[in-house]
């Protein structure tokens, strides 16, 4: 069943359609979350299901010009951006501390099989992605992990071509630059 | 004519493959006989598996679980809670864009006490969201919310809840009286780091003042402890290490043991003290305390020699 049909049988009311809905995009849009929260597992949770509860009660308002995906993932990214205005300077206050304490955590010695490098690598990556300015970080997310061409981009952020072409390479300077060690 | 500068501006796109087959044929040729292309080219393609390789994550989530937890929420959501149609701020121009459908009718409001009480043991993200949306409540919800607050009888989580809220309100009266009620001694049992937490705009003074509090008690020394350490950093040698030497000062020399073992604790943390520590040798009262301190730190013994003592510290660190 396609999501046109879904989000019909939705509005007219019908019995776990909705969950139906759900169940189609739940594991993108958690992963897609799970890259823009760099990582945090908990916190993509929250912002996928937030992000569903706020498709549904904006159903009226998808009327099926675009994919719903796309939908979802503007959605995601407009109720991501929301949590990280509402976060107050004082989050960020203490974030300098975890980060701080972090950093002074003792490295832990290679096991030789590269495990650990893939982990810290890992580590590294999402945080770097993580301190990508908004913009830079949505489409990098959007082209890299989620496979959607600029075009698309341009659709779910409301920008241009150009705009995203441009976010996108400013992103992967940025990278370069911040992850030079690793490639 | 394609120059170099051209083509690295596609570079992207063309890795992508978002170019139309003219141009992508264009650059692939231009890289196939310019070496310094060639070699962004690569530098872009190493990036992007670097990228690539970080795993995402799913096998953590229970996904029964989590449909039928956004299947309720969604129904709660249709009876109505808060007095919120869109539950995003700077989304309601998008959804505006998406279509012009008609408000529905505000739904029932649920009462606020509910609302608190679901706020105080609610995660971040749904705090966040219940902030939201209290600013878009209006005048009313405002009002019977810091009627809440000043409620005396209020019980203290439902109390703090408030606090918390109004403090993040972008009223600035609204806020300040929110700041002002999280400053007055906390209500017994009350969360004193989530009061601490609302000083949105805290300034060093006020961080000093609060942390140097939460140092005295077992459970929120160490965060407390790890506050004071940055500050202190931050402004060494400043009025804020000036600041909190003196209260430290204060501390040690307070008649409550509680307190001179806050005072320690501090200078233990801060390892920029020892001089100071030093220097309380000669302060009537706080010299027991000190000289403990110091022979514990230093796994000696100078007595009351301040020199001996300085000499050591100087030696020390100059080891390190
Ligand atoms: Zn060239």
């Amino acid at each position: 069943m396609g999501d046109a049909e879904l989000v019909l049988r939705i509005k007219q009311g019908e019995q776990g359609a909705f969950e139906d809905l759900v169940r189609l995009h739940m594991k993108e849009a958690f992963a897609f979350c799970f890259r823009l929260t760099g990582g945090r597992a908990d916190e993509a949770e929250e912002l996928s299901q937030d992000g569903f509860v706020a498709a549904y009660r904006n159903l009226a308002a998808f009327r099926g010009e675009c994919a719903f995906r796309s939908w979802l993932f503007r959605i995601l990214i407009n109720l991501h951006r929301d949590r990280l205005r509402a976060r107050s300077r004082w989050d960020k206050v203490l974030g300098a501390f975890r980060r701080d304490v972090e950093s002074r955590r003792e490295p832990v010695a290679d096991d030789g099989g590269g495990a650990l490098r893939a982990r810290e690598l890992a580590d590294v990556v999402r945080e770097k992605v993580r301190a990508l300015p908004d913009r830079q970080r949505e489409v990098l997310t959007l082209h890299v992990y989620q496979g959607l061409s600029y075009h698309d981009i341009g659709l779910v952020l409301s920008c241009s071509y150009d705009d995203v072409k441009m976010n996108l390479s400013l992103a992967r300077k940025r990278l370069r630059e911040a992850l030079k060690e690793y490639v | 004519m394609t120059t170099c500068t051209s083509i690295r501006g596609a570079l992207g796109e063309y890795m992508d493959r978002q170019l139309d087959p003219l141009r992508r044929e264009e650059v692939r040729a231009h890289v196939a006989g310019c070496e310094a292309c060639a070699v962004e080219l690569r530098a872009l393609e190493r990036l992007e598996q670097v990228l690539k390789s970080v795993p995402g994550d799913g096998e953590s989530v229970r996904w029964e679980a989590y449909v039928s937890r956004v299947g309720a929420a969604a129904r709660r959501a249709r009876r109505g809670a808060w007095k919120v149609i869109l539950p995003l701020g700077a989304a309601a121009l998008f959804f505006a864009g998406w279509a012009r459908w008609a408000s529905t009718p505000a739904p029932p409001e649920r009462p606020l006490s509910a609302l608190l009480d679901e706020y105080a043991s609610a995660g971040a993200a749904r705090r966040a969201q219940i902030e939201r949306d209290a600013g878009r409540g209006g005048a009313a919800d405002l009002q019977a919310l810091i009627a809440i607050m000043l409620d005396a009888h209020t019980p203290p989580p439902r109390q703090v809840a408030a606090v918390r809220i109004l403090a993040s309100s972008n009223d600035e009266r609204v806020r300040g009286l929110a700041l002002e009620q999280a400053r007055a001694p906390a209500a017994e049992g009350a969360d004193e780091w989530a009061l601490l937490e609302i000083g949105a705009e805290p300034t060093d003074d006020e961080l000093i003042e609060h942390a140097i509090e939460l140092t005295k008690r077992e459970d929120t020394a160490p965060e407390a402890l790890r506050i004071l350490r940055k500050i202190d950093r931050r402004g060494l040698n400043g009025p804020a290490h000036a600041d909190i030497v003196r209260r430290v000062r204060g501390l040690l020399a307070s008649e409550v043991e509680g307190d001179r073992r806050a005072g320690l604790r501090i200078v233990a943390a801060l390892e920029v003290l020892e001089e100071d520590v030093i220097e309380f040798l000669d302060v009537p009262g706080l010299r027991e305390a000190a000289l403990d301190f110091l022979r514990r730190r230093a796994g000696q013994d100078f007595g009351a020699d301040k020199e001996a003592w300085r000499a050591y510290f100087a030696r020390r660190s100059g080891k390190m």
